[in-house]
């Protein structure tokens, strides 16, 4: 997957050299990562994106307002959820496909 | 910049709703992490390991209970970055046997 300055992420087939899916963010997206059933989750500026939970191939990505995003590449869909309003530096989904380690950065007053 | 920023971990679902179920703390002063890696474990083990990388350089792998609601997680390994070195952490990665590869820049 790839992801530019354009906010635009893009989910490609590595073999064939063709675009599987796109999905364009109206927010910085920081980091992006696979989950284990094939979605990709984003995390953008202040909530949690997800596309639609555990029936779907799903990419979560995370972002610099706490947000993470689920985007699923065959339908297009996603879903956004907020966690704490922290921005998110990493991100990884467990094996289960439900639980996520999520790693923020903190800025003291 | 680094000086001012602090980092901490969650192990959360976020379906039906955002639940923490963990947070993960140090003694050490916490700096923001770069890197996150579960490395999954067999079926028939009761926990998983993750791989935490911080800026500051320090790499620490917890254990994670399966599933993770039921214990606190704890750190079972804990590798601190030399002071000597100024290289800077960009990524970790599990091998499948359970090795991790650890990728600095500098």
């Amino acid at each position: 997957m790839s992801y530019d300055v354009g906010q635009t992420a893009i989910v490609w087939d590595i073999f064939t050299g063709t675009e599987i899916a796109r999905f364009a963010s109206f927010e910085h997206l920081r980091v992006a990562s696979w989950m284990r059933n094939g979605s990709v989750a984003f995390g953008k500026d202040e909530d949690l994106e997800m596309c639609h939970a555990q029936e779907l191939m799903e990419l979560p990505a995370g972002n610099g307002k706490g947000e993470v995003i689920l985007f699923e590449p065959s339908t297009s869909e996603h879903i956004s959820t907020r966690t704490i309003f922290d921005p998110i530096t990493s991100l990884a989904p467990a094996t289960d496909c439900k639980t996520y380690a999520i790693g923020y950065v903190q800025f003291p007053n | 910049m680094l000086r001012y920023q602090n980092g901490s971990i969650l192990i959360a679902t976020l379906l039906p709703q955002f639940t923490i179920l963990h947070t993960l703390t140090t003694s050490r002063g916490p700096s923001p992490i770069v890197s996150l890696a579960w490395h999954a474990s067999s079926s028939k083990q009761k926990s998983d390991m993750l791989a935490t990388q911080s800026s500051n350089g320090d790499l620490r792998v917890w254990s994670v209970a399966k599933p993770p609601g039921k214990e606190s997680p704890r750190v079972i390994r804990v590798l601190k970055r030399p002071d000597s070195t100024s290289a800077e952490p960009k990524w970790i990665g599990w091998s499948k046997n359970g090795k991790i590869v650890q990728y600095l820049d500098g």
